[in-house]
């Protein structure tokens, strides 16, 4: 998904994040559309409205993404060799072994919601409230 | 309950959490005995297959309100004040003017205490949730007349430096702000530089906690909760220098040994700092990316007027009633997520004791950080954990 910030007077963007992983489809709102325009400060408010549920088992939408977590490196090091070490009676070499850790653990099961939510949070947090800023979202 | 001691790594690896916990904590120098304030709700929507799987999941952190701390303040002052008996008797027709004076002593003592509680308690969680990275500081770069303020913008700035020098204050270390650049400008070397001047104020800070915790062993004083701003600058500054030293270059600026007697005041301090910056550019010869780290917007103002780069940091105003630990780091690209151990173990450095309840799983756990057994011994970063 691509989510850009432009300047709707002057026609400009301001900014453009963009977000693997996370299609407008999954997001029952937005099925059939090709791109989104919501004013910058609707943007929590349309966000939080969005259904990212699964219309046949009717749960929410989730994935596995990539995260980087929020701890110190050395912390985070000693974090997946134990955890590494706690899987040693499998088979494979230790390399082996702690990389395969790390990419599991690594990829938790997120909701499309909590991700998207995420984006707009950093985004409000990027840009001062401007009447003429607005949002525009496509797969790009 | 027997109690074991544990490092974060270990806490993490060790210990998976699911469902809903309540959060609350318990402090030897304010509170009675086994009287516990509430600071949060803690929500995993995950199974115990998931937690299993993953010991990193996400969750929503719901921060206590202003109302409940000041609700729990008045049960708890209720209790220690017997303001209750107090009220009846002035209410009796034939209470004296003595007895009305002192009720209304008594609730004005009580209103400032649960202002300063209030205060006190949304500061200190406000700054763990900073630290934890569930929420995003607000940073300020301030060089030559002009202030930068959005992040990406003083991100990317500061990015150009082939390497950055950060002097800090101890604002800044209490505020993880080391950790946090470490990790956003993970592409550029930092040098980390901490003036004596603030390591002395971590010695006075140790010390004062010491003398509260020992003279406060036979009563309890609600006006103590002032030990949990002052708790930070011993325990979670230990734990940033720790962190930083582990894996990056940190230098302790040090100075003359007469000139360590020769100060008092914060703001003799601060001046203090700026000279000590401005010294260590001109004997190193470093004429950019040297940025004075505070969170003091004055300190940082004054030191650009004196033509020293600053950066201010600071904690957003507006909490939200529900934080998720799942946030976008727009200057990488990448989601950051923060483990629930993480928040729980900040938390415990603040506030003392934290206890985790989940009614559902019938399980609880007791963190201790400062309690008497590892009260002196705050370099060290071990916590213990009772489960029940």
């Amino acid at each position: 998904m691509k989510i850009e910030v432009i300047n709707s007077e002057k026609q400009e963007i301001i900014e453009t994040y963009s977000v693997s992983n996370l299609p407008m489809f999954e997001f029952q709102e937005w099925q059939v559309l090709n791109e989104v325009v919501i004013d910058l400060d609707q943007l929590s408010v349309a966000i939080a409205k969005l259904d990212s549920k699964d219309p046949e088992t009717n749960e929410p939408i989730s994935n596995l993404q990539e995260v980087d977590f929020y701890l110190p490196d050395p912390i985070k090091n000693r974090v997946l060799s134990q955890l590494a070490k706690s899987q040693m009676d499998t088979e494979g070499s230790e390399d082996q072994i702690h990389n395969e850790v790390a990419e599991r653990v690594s990829m938790p099961k997120l909701k499309s919601n909590t991700i998207l939510s995420a984006v707009a949070t950093e985004i409000l947090q990027n840009h001062q409230p401007h009447s003429d800023y607005k949002v525009r979202i496509s797969d790009g | 309950m027997d109690s074991k001691s544990v490092k974060l790594d270990e806490f993490i690896t060790e210990y998976r959490f699911w469902g809903e916990w309540e959060v609350s904590y318990t402090d030897g120098t304010h509170l009675p005995e086994d009287e516990y304030v509430k600071l949060g709700k803690i929500i995993i929507d995950a199974s115990k297959e998931t937690a299993q799987n993953y010991p990193i999941l996400p969750f929503l952190f719901l921060p206590t309100t202003d109302q409940e701390v000041e609700c729990r303040f008045s049960e708890l002052i209720e209790l220690l004040f017997e303001l209750s008996k107090e009220q009846e008797k002035a209410n009796q027709p034939d209470a004296t003017k003595k007895q009305k004076e002192r009720v209304n002593a008594l609730n004005r003592q009580a209103d400032t205490l649960k202002k300063q509680a209030k205060k006190v308690i949304g500061d200190q969680l406000a700054d763990s949730m900073v630290r934890t990275g569930l929420l995003r500081p607000e940073f300020w770069l301030m060089e030559e007349q002009i202030i930068k303020m959005e992040f990406l913008e003083v991100m990317r700035k500061l990015s150009k430096h082939v390497y950055l020098t950060f002097v800090v204050d101890t604002s800044a270390l209490r505020r993880a702000t080391i950790s946090f650049l470490h990790k956003t400008l993970s592409e550029v070397p930092i040098w980390t530089v901490v003036p004596v001047f603030v390591m002395t104020e971590i010695q006075r800070q140790a010390h004062e906690l010491k003398k509260i915790w020992f003279s406060n062993k036979s009563k309890t004083d609600l006006k103590n909760c002032k030990v949990l701003g002052m708790r930070p600058q011993v325990s979670v500054i230990s734990r940033e220098l720790n962190h930083i030293r582990q894996w990056r270059p940190l230098e302790m600026l040090t100075t003359l040994p007469e000139h360590l007697g020769q100060f008092n005041g914060i703001s003799k301090i601060d001046r203090l700092i700026i000279e000590s910056m401005k010294n260590l550019k001109r004997e190193r010869g470093l004429h950019q990316g040297v940025y004075l780290i505070t969170g003091d917007k004055d300190m940082a103002s004054l030191a650009t007027l004196e033509n020293q780069g600053s950066l201010h940091i600071g904690v957003p105003d507006h909490i939200p009633s529900k934080i998720s630990s799942v946030n976008y780091d727009s200057h990488n690209e990448k989601l950051v997520l923060t483990p629930v151990h993480y928040l729980l173990w900040d938390l415990a450095q603040v506030f003392s004791t934290i206890r985790l309840k989940n009614k559902e799983l019938c399980r609880t756990y007791e963190l201790a950080y400062y309690s008497e057994a590892s009260g002196g011994f705050f370099a060290n970063d071990v916590m213990e954990i009772q489960e029940g």
